[in-house]
């Protein structure tokens, strides 16, 4: 795969650029140059065989230059003809602001957001959106239509009211406002006990929907190279404790680990794909390894 | 290291503002804010002891801002061993400018203006100087410093109270900026002659009337060290309704006279009444008028005059509680009528190709004079003497040039036309002189060449836009000799520089002659634009000069009433005088022929009381001074001189410039060192 020219855009030249829409077509245009060289497979319609032309075929799907060569009529067979049906659900609660550097996990969160949108929106396939902190507090039903992409960003670059997380309630509201069987892609932090959200989560896949977990997180949040000896605050209780950072990173790393291992094996228990997106990870990467994974099951091909 | 203005120096107590504000910011600033404290366990408090001041570098640094800020204010300044300034005061050189117009003759304006004035010389020591001029129409000089410095020093003070006593405001309106000027040409003089610079100061008392000329002064410039104050002097009452006259309306029977009625100030009694009398008899003439005015009202009163009176006429003003501008005296028009005797065949008067006929025609229809066109009376002697105009147009045997000299002589005006070269004898019979010769005609084209523009007759043309003559021409000129020692001068002459028109005294009259025929067909003089107004500037000479008004401003008597030989009489007066009148009044005016009245005024601008804003003086560039007594220039005590010399070193030392300087360098090391700082913070906390 030769895409080491076009890929791996650095995160922070990314976030440089103010305009979302600009960052994810960025992205985008990018993979899809190294796209054209790899194994890698597209969501959605798959030309799979040719078959003889009866009449009643669609004419549209009649090879015309097949015809002129051989003068055979055969028509292209597709083997999915129904478009993607995908939802993304964004976290944006108070613990998402969190940054140890230059980009705040929010602001990775929704540029992954805009350039999943752009990536599907170009292969025409139906993406909508849902913010979520304690509860589902914007919607945007998954459309194909003009200016979806542009009512998705303007979502996307409202500024939360930063409130307190509750995973479990977005996707209960996600659940009953999805009747149709949808990839739905969780962008979070999932910093909260998996107990908060597990049943919905199994509720979702019960459904039929396809639920990938995409995990944010900040580097100092996986090894706590971070802060000074202070009082720390915490982004969603407020609470404030006492903290030396070097008396207290092996402690925390172990309890991090902990955490990350209860809800990988939760997400897992349920068919649900987990990724794990530091802040300082190029955002193609991310892509690349979304569309890398084999589906666990289910017809779309990511 | 002195402080001129030590009080300043309360301001180091904002150095606590920095100081509370490093304890506030270090509490608030020493939280970081973290996304997973769940996962972390409580540190045990470290113990060790720590400033509460968070970057007390960067404190100190603010601390030291307040403190310079607060020096540079208290105006340091380094005591040297300047020797302090020589306890001796500098000569006072001071003009006192009493405004003596109309206005200031309200009740207690002139005895506060003189109350002031005489404070002012109080203040005055030996060694100093005064001036006194007043000013109405003209300024006067009425005490020049020479005079002030041949009095005796311990007389001068009541010499010139003195002086002042005897001045009275007069009855004309004010033009300070001629004071101002003679003011600080008395300045300029008393300075040249000075061993010690002055203190130069000049002082207007004066009511400030908005109509007072001020404008003269502007771009003037003042010398230095001149100081000009204004001391506003009022009167006793707070408004004034003036009355003013406007002009006659209505027709013969029922004429009505248009008074204007305004009022200023807060007028304290806005219920008056206005009356018509006879001036000469006093009788009233008719029933009082009710009006109403307040400050700032302007309306018009039409009084009937009844029918067959003729005047002259006072009009009163009663309820006002200032009187000098209640009466008002109104003289009648009276048309100046004059009779032309014509010395030629009476036909040629309706005969186009006679000069007669173009006279008739230019005089019939004018209001002043009003000519009547006839001949000589052969019979009433007594009646000719009163025609003041003779038109000669044809030979005159020696009776007739006996009677038109004479009467000519007699103040009369004769114009002879030498259409003809056979009447040069009666040029020269009229003249009494010999030696008066035609030369060779000219039957070419010719033209005025050179004209007397100053003369009364072409004045009126004397402007570029009407003095061309140059289209006008002649074809039937002669020349004329004239012996050396007539008393005849050419006021204009043909472009062959022969005498076109010729004027001499004859007794107390004038004789003009004009060389030609006005004849259309010899000459387009009737026929050009020029003629008519020549005319009647020529029968207003006879009739005694330019009509003038018999209402007239006591601004505009010398003016519009300039003839040496005229002379007033007051009305109920004996005498008959030559002199200019000053005061408001109905006269008799005489001039020549001419004996009428004439009704003086002060001008209406001076009954309203409004005054001169101090930004009109502002943006005349006058150095307006703000003590208001010259006791303040007295001899400094030794108090007030250390004052001084601190004030004199810190200015010209001026080290606060350099503590704000290093106060500049200061706050940009603040603001740099504060920026890092706060990169780092923001790095650590979020």
């Amino acid at each position: 795969m030769s895409t080491a020219n076009t890929i791996g855009i650095d995160p922070t030249a990314l976030f440089a650029i103010r305009d979302l829409e600009l960052r994810a077509r960025v992205v985008v245009e990018g993979l899809w140059s190294g796209l054209h060289r790899s194994p890698l497979e597209g969501f959605s319609v798959e030309f799979t065989e040719y078959r003889n032309y009866s009449p009643g075929d669609d004419l549209r799907y009649l090879d015309w230059k097949v015809l002129g060569r051989t003068d055979q009529e055969f028509i292209k067979k597709f083997e999915d003809e129904t478009n993607l049906r995908c939802m993304i659900l964004v976290d944006t609660s108070r613990s998402m602001k969190f940054t140890s550097g230059e980009t705040s996990k929010a602001e990775y969160a929704r540029t992954l957001a805009a350039t999943l949108s752009y990536f599907l929106l170009q292969q025409r396939d139906v993406v909508g959106l849902g913010l979520i902190d304690r509860d589902l507090h914007q919607f945007l039903p998954a459309r194909w239509r003009p200016g979806q992409f542009k009512r998705l960003l303007s979502l996307l670059s409202l500024e939360s009211e930063g409130k307190e997380t509750n995973l479990g309630n977005g996707l209960d509201q996600i659940g009953k406002l999805t009747p149709k069987r949808s990839l739905i892609i969780v962008i979070s932090d999932f910093l909260s006990l998996p107990a908060e959200w597990e049943k919905s989560m199994g509720q979702l896949i019960a459904a039929g929907h396809d639920v990938r977990a995409i995990q944010i997180l900040d580097s100092a949040e996986l090894d706590l190279e971070f802060g000074k000896a202070s009082q720390w605050e915490d982004l969603e209780t407020g609470e404030q404790i006492y903290i030396d950072p070097n008396e207290a990173r092996s402690a925390y790393k172990a309890s991090f680990q902990v955490h990350q291992l209860k809800i990988r094996r939760t997400l897992e228990m349920r068919g649900i794909r987990h990724l794990i997106a530091p802040t300082n990870k190029p955002l193609d990467f991310v892509l690349i390894d979304l569309l890398r994974r084999q589906p666990l099951k289910g017809r779309v091909g990511l | 290291m002195n402080l001129l203005s030590p009080w300043f120096l309360a301001g180091l107590a904002l150095i606590a503002g920095p100081v509370i504000f490093h304890l506030i910011r270090r509490a608030n600033k020493d939280r970081i804010r973290f996304s997973a404290t769940n996962f972390l366990k409580e540190s045990p408090p470290r113990l060790e002891r720590k400033s509460r001041i968070q970057n007390p570098w960067l404190m100190v640094l603010r601390c030291l801002v307040v403190a310079l800020f607060a020096l540079a204010f208290a105006r340091p300044f380094i005591e040297s061993n300047l020797p302090v300034t020589p306890n001796v005061s500098s000569p006072n050189t001071l003009v006192l400018i009493l405004d003596s117009s109309a206005s200031m003759q309200r009740e207690g304006a002139w005895a506060n203006a003189i109350q002031q004035a005489e404070s002012y010389i109080e203040d005055l020591e030996s060694q100093d100087q005064l001036s006194i001029i007043s000013v109405a129409l003209n300024a006067q000089l009425k005490l020049p410093f020479d005079r002030w410095s041949e009095w005796p020093p311990n007389e001068r003070q009541t010499l010139a109270k003195a002086l002042l006593s005897e001045m009275k405001p007069s009855w004309g309106s004010s033009q300070l900026d001629d004071a101002i000027e003679l003011a600080l040409a008395e300045l300029e003089q008393a300075d040249e002659g000075a061993a010690v610079t002055s203190k130069k100061r000049i002082v207007l008392l004066s009511d400030l009337q908005k109509s007072a000329r001020i404008a003269g002064i502007a771009g003037r410039e003042w010398p230095e060290e001149c100081q000009f104050e204004i001391k506003t002097i009022s009167g006793t009452h707070t408004g004034n309704v003036g009355i003013y006259w406007l002009g006659w309306t209505g027709e013969e029977e029922q004429r009505k006279m248009r008074i204007g009625v305004r009022g200023s100030g807060a007028t304290e009694n806005p219920e008056l009444e206005l009356s018509l009398s006879d001036a000469a008899s006093g009788a009233v003439l008719s029933e009082p008028t009710k009006l109403y005015s307040n400050s700032g009202d302007k309306s018009i009163v039409l009084l009937a005059v009844p029918a067959g009176t003729e005047g002259p006429f006072q009009v009163t003003l009663d309820g006002d509680s200032e009187s000098f501008d209640n009466t008002l005296f109104v003289a009648e028009e009276r048309p100046r009528p004059m009779a032309l005797h014509y010395f030629g065949e009476i036909e040629n008067a309706d005969n186009p190709n006679q000069a007669a006929f173009y006279i008739k025609r230019a005089t019939s229809g004018w209001e002043d004079p009003i000519v009547s066109f006839g001949t000589p009376d052969r019979v009433d002697a007594e009646k000719n003497r009163s025609a003041p105009f003779i038109l000669i147009d044809s030979i005159l045997d020696q009776n007739s040039v006996a009677e038109v000299r004479s009467r000519i002589s007699e103040g009369s005006h004769g114009l002879l036309l030498l259409s003809h070269p056979d009447r040069i004898e009666v040029a020269a019979s009229l003249l009494g002189e010999n030696g008066w010769r035609t030369g060779t005609e000219n039957q070419t084209d010719s033209r005025l060449g050179m004209i007397d523009f100053q003369h009364p007759s072409f004045n009126l043309f004397a402007d570029p836009r009407f003095s061309d003559f140059s289209r006008i021409r002649f074809w039937h000129a002669h020349t004329v000799h004239l012996p050396e020692d007539s008393n005849a001068v050419a006021i204009a002459r043909y472009d062959d520089e022969s005498p076109a028109i010729l004027e001499a005294p004859i007794g107390t009259g004038t004789l003009t002659i004009w060389v030609g025929d006005w004849a259309p067909k010899y000459s387009q003089w009737v026929l050009s634009t020029k003629f008519v107004p020549w005319l009647q500037k020529l029968f207003e000479r006879a009739a005694g000069g330019s009509d003038q008004p018999s209402v007239v401003s006591i601004d505009a008597v010398y003016s519009q009433f300039s003839s040496p030989t005229m002379s007033w009489q007051l009305l109920n007066a004996d005498v008959y005088s030559s002199e200019t009148p000053s005061l408001p009044g109905l006269y008799r005016l005489r001039d020549g022929r001419s004996d009428r009245w004439v009704a003086l005024q002060i001008s209406s601008e001076e009954s309203e009381w409004e005054t001169h804003a101090f930004e009109d003086w502002e943006r005349l560039g006058v150095p307006l001074g703000r003590s208001s007594s010259l006791a303040e220039s007295k001899i400094p005590t030794k108090a007030e001189l250390r004052t001084q010399n601190a004030v004199e070193l810190e200015s010209h030392q001026q080290i606060w410039r350099w503590v704000i300087i290093l106060v500049a360098i200061l706050l940009a090391t603040e603001s740099l060192i504060a920026r890092k700082l706060q990169n780092r913070e923001d790095t650590v906390a979020l």
